[in-house]
């Protein structure tokens, strides 16, 4: 189960004043804000619910769709070209899951019944916090380019299938899919992020950028689910210098 | 001679009937019908007697439903009648298609001239049942005014139940004197010992009501309730008895849903999975096909009072089970479950609770399929209560092996039947592929007429076996290419079909062999190896369609009937089962000689002896007369000793009369007296 939780990203740069042809950087801190896209990711949790006296077996896919996010970001210089700043980004979507579930016999033991189906309506949710150091590169006149990097503190929160509901009827040899049951499981968890933005500045103190962050972390949700948190993301959005 | 005759000392083979010769015999006829599309033109007139009959009232339908195996095929099962009543055995069961009529198979009795206007009102034969065998009534309303054949001919009866003791019984009176002609029980039961459990695990179907847990299946289309009688005698024959109706404090609880009861439990889960055997392997509704409930009643007495209960309790409620037709809380059937017996009540063996053997449930339980359906009741021919507990033994055993794996160990499938009640294992067993084993029959000239249902049903069941798994029967010597255990779902179908859709009530062992075969024929084609495998396994048994007239000796004959010789009798001697059967024709014995010899072959007794001493001897299983109806037996018993000499032989030949007036001998085979 590997995700990509994107989260956020934030570049900053503060635009060098036009015309400026010194590598040097003076501006106090930058600023943006963006929209980013993370790229569909997945993940698998099997459950043993007691059924009928026995342990059921349910194995649910998780399918995270590319999801757009949105993320903010500031920071001051501290030295020279580096800054250091914190970057907070959001996503959430409403996903699904494929069931493969090993259903007990309601009269028989080490009779289970094979029932597959899909469960709808499983929320995802990611917070990111990335504290970054930042170098800021200013390489022509309007384009700033940056390199940043740092730990990052996840919040997830997800929507896992705990059990299913079946349509059956005797003699209970069969059964079908009639829905799940699920639960929300938050975790939170210590990764990293890496990333670089490039910026083009429209005036002295504002600009647009785009920016590519590589985020992560694993978070066991469960005993059973872990899920990968962060991933690669493309963003972009407003730039401000000050 | 007449020493001689005095050296014999009869004893009953079975506890079957007490039987009275009545005067009130009229002439008559059975014939039985056995037609099938191998012989169009038997069938056809075949189909032309029932259409007659049933145009003239004489034949009325009593169930009429399609067939659940074979698409496009339909049953009917028609009662005959005798002026507007009712001749007990007289039955047909047909089958058609859309092409029409596929089989006939019955009893028609034909050629009465009896007077059916009874000389006792219906209250005084009501109240004769009850006397005749000590008892109380038990039927409800009325008696049942009937035309009862018996092998003496046929009697004006009232028929009825009632309580005597501990059991219900069916009792026939004469309905012109109101003395007794017929009794049989109701219980059809097991004998066995047994106590607690194996220790597996069970799925416990239960319904939640008022905080508890109750034994009272909610899943299954039909009521499965399984009673605890919290070990009281007198609250088991209440209800069993409809003396009072069941509470929901009879029900079998637990607090918690984990069930600590296994006697209730097996008995509950077996339930169970032998009404998903019928509905999965033949698409069989339950014991009737219609959901009729099942009412399980456990631990009627209390394992510690054993050695305090009177014989009869012991052998009814604790080392047997019985289904009962007629029993339980709306009177459409219970089957009650004995304790069992501690280890060393009887000397080194544990009796095992009777639910703890899931062949035993199930062939209690397939008890109730045959009331409901060929009703086999053994009576008036003895063969048929033969069917009733091997069909019983087959379905229990074939739901075993649906439900449970093959093995020697408890709760694993077997063919031997009642393998689980004791410990050690199978002392009350009956073996269907090893007969002799279990000291049961595995030849049909080696039954018992009139003897133990139980074991006189082996030589079927071991018939089916054959079907199933192949082999060689060790009293014939011939062999059967079985449909193998992958393909045993083909047999247990055929008996299935014709247990439930072809057979009449007084079925023989001779029609059954036709039905079963008919049957095969109807699933799998003419000549399709399951038909091919059941033919040549009745071929085995030494089951034919029964024509000729026909003896047969067997000594030292079934466990029952092998007690002592009271006193006269020399050292070593031999009791000898001795059964006379007549084919299509009723017999008139005019004579009988019984011929014993020496070690050495040399001639040692030749008796000759008369019509009247015939029907002395032969009341074992009848009422004791020289006459005996078409497709009927009699039988004796006979301690005899040899003068001293340790082995030899004997032979029994029979001279009668048939109905077109030849005479007609036929004899036993000369049949060895093993050594002493």
């Amino acid at each position: 189960m590997r995700t990509a939780a994107a989260i956020v990203t934030l570049a900053v740069l503060h635009a060098a004043p036009a015309g400026a042809q010194s590598s040097a950087w003076t501006d106090r801190g930058y600023a943006a804000i963006n929209g980013f896209y993370q790229p569909s990711t997945s993940f698998t949790d099997l459950v043993r619910p007691t059924a009928f006296g026995e342990a059921a077996q349910v194995d649910t896919r998780y399918g995270i769709a590319a999801v757009p996010g949105v993320d903010a970001a500031a920071g001051v210089r501290v030295w020279r070209n580096l800054a250091i700043g914190v970057d907070v980004g959001f996503l959430t979507k409403s996903g699904g899951g494929s069931v493969s579930a090993q259903m007990p016999h309601p009269f028989y033991f080490n009779r289970p019944r094979a029932v597959t189906g899909d469960a709808s309506g499983l929320t995802r949710s990611e917070t990111a916090v990335n504290v970054e150091a930042l170098v800021m590169l200013p390489v022509r006149p309007h384009w700033q380019a940056a390199l940043f990097g740092g730990p990052t503190w996840f919040t997830v929160n997800q929507d896992l299938v705990t059990n299913v509901t079946l349509a059956e009827s005797y003699p209970y040899d069969t059964a079908s899919l009639a829905g799940t049951t699920s639960a929300r499981q938050a975790r939170g968890k210590a990764g990293f992020n890496v990333g670089g933005d490039v910026a083009y500045m429209l005036r002295p103190h504002v600009g647009i950028g785009a920016d590519v962050r590589f985020t992560r972390a694993r978070i066991a949700l469960t005993d059973t689910a872990t899920v990968t948190a962060g991933g690669a993301h493309i963003g972009g959005g407003l730039r401000l210098r000050f | 001679m007449s020493d001689t005759l005095r050296s014999f000392r009869c004893m009953a083979i079975a506890a079957c009937a007490a039987l009275v010769p009545a005067a009130s015999s009229a002439q008559g006829r059975p014939t039985a019908l056995a037609a099938t599309r191998a012989d169009v033109s038997a069938l056809r007139a075949a189909d032309d007697l029932v259409e007659g009959l049933a145009r003239s009232r004489a034949l009325r339908i009593r169930a009429s439903q399609s067939d659940p195996l074979v698409g496009g095929r339909r049953h009917e099962r028609f009662d005959q009648f005798h002026r507007g009543v009712r001749i007990v055995g007289g039955d047909v069961a047909r089958q058609s298609g859309s092409d029409g009529t596929v089989s006939v198979f019955g009893m028609i009795h034909s050629g009465l001239d009896i007077d059916v206007d009874p000389a006792l009102p219906a209250e005084r034969g009501r109240e004769a049942i009850a006397s005749a065998v000590s008892g109380r009534w038990f039927g409800g309303d009325a008696p049942e005014l009937v035309v009862l054949p018996l092998p003496d001919g046929y009697h004006l009866a009232y028929g009825g139940q009632a309580i005597a003791g501990l059991e219900i019984l069916t009792v026939y009176v004469d309905a012109n004197s109101g003395r007794l002609l017929q009794q049989y029980s109701d219980f059809q039961r097991e004998i066995g010992t047994g106590k607690g459990t194996y220790g597996d695990d069970k799925k416990v179907s239960a319904r939640a009501a008022s905080g508890t847990f109750l034994a009272d299946d909610p899943m299954r289309p039909a009521a499965i309730t399984t009673y605890d009688m919290k070990g009281s005698l007198a609250r088991t024959t209440a209800i069993l008895n409809r003396v009072s109706g069941v509470t929901m404090s009879d029900i079998g609880a637990d607090t918690d849903n984990v069930w600590n009861d296994p006697t209730v439990v097996d008995a509950h889960v077996y339930a169970g999975w032998y009404y998903d055997y019928l509905f999965k392997r033949f698409g069989r509704r339950g014991l009737d096909g219609n959901n009729l409930r099942m009412a399980i009643l456990t631990h009627p007495v209390r394992l510690e009072d054993i050695a305090s209960a009177p014989p009869d309790v012991v052998g009814l409620y604790y080392v047997n089970a019985f289904f009962c037709g007629t029993c339980g809380p709306d009177g459409r059937g219970a089957v009650t479950f004995g304790e069992g017996a501690p280890r060393n009540f009887f000397p080194g063996v544990e009796v095992k609770p009777f639910s703890a053997s899931f062949d035993v449930v199930a062939h209690e339980l397939t008890h109730g399929v045959t009331a409901t359906s060929a009703r086999l009741n053994g009576f008036p021919y003895s063969e048929a209560g033969a069917l009733n507990e091997a069909f019983s033994d087959i379905f229990g055993a074939s739901a075993g092996f649906f439900q449970l794996p093959a093995g020697t160990a408890p709760v694993t499938a077997s063919y031997l039947l009642g393998r689980d009640l004791t410990v050690p294992s199978g002392l009350l067993a009956r073996s269907m592929s090893n007969p002799a084993s279990t000291r049961d029959p595995d030849f049909y000239a080696q039954r018992n007429i009139g003897g133990d249902p139980h074991f006189n049903g082996v030589i079927v069941t071991h018939a089916f076996y054959l079907a199933i798994e192949g082999g060689t029967n060790r009293t014939s010597g011939l062999s059967v290419a079985g449909v193998g255990a992958a393909n045993r779902d083909q047999i247990e179908k055929a008996f299935f079909r014709a247990l439930t859709s072809l057979l009449p009530s007084n079925s023989t062992f001779a029609l059954t062999r036709q039905a079963t075969i008919q049957s095969a024929s109807d699933l799998y084609g003419a000549g399709s190896p399951a038909e091919r495998a059941i033919t040549q396994a009745w071929d085995a048994v030494g089951v034919q369609p029964r024509t000729a007239p026909s003896a047969a000796l067997l000594p030292n004959p079934a466990p029952p009937s092998t007690a002592s010789c009271a006193g006269g009798v020399l050292n070593p001697h031999w009791v000898l089962g001795i059964t006379v059967s007549a084919g299509a024709s009723s017999l008139q014995v005019t004579q009988w000689t019984f011929d014993l010899f020496d070690r050495a072959g040399a001639l040692q007794d030749h008796l000759v002896l008369d019509a009247p001493t015939f029907a002395q001897f032969f009341g074992q299983c009848g009422p004791g007369s020289s006459r005996l109806l078409a497709q009927s037996d009699a039988c004796t018993a006979i301690c005899t000793d040899l003068n001293g000499d340790t082995s030899g032989a004997a032979l029994v030949t029979i001279t009668a009369t048939d109905e077109a007036g030849r005479s007609v001998t036929f004899s036993t085979p000369r049949t060895v007296l093993a050594p002493r």
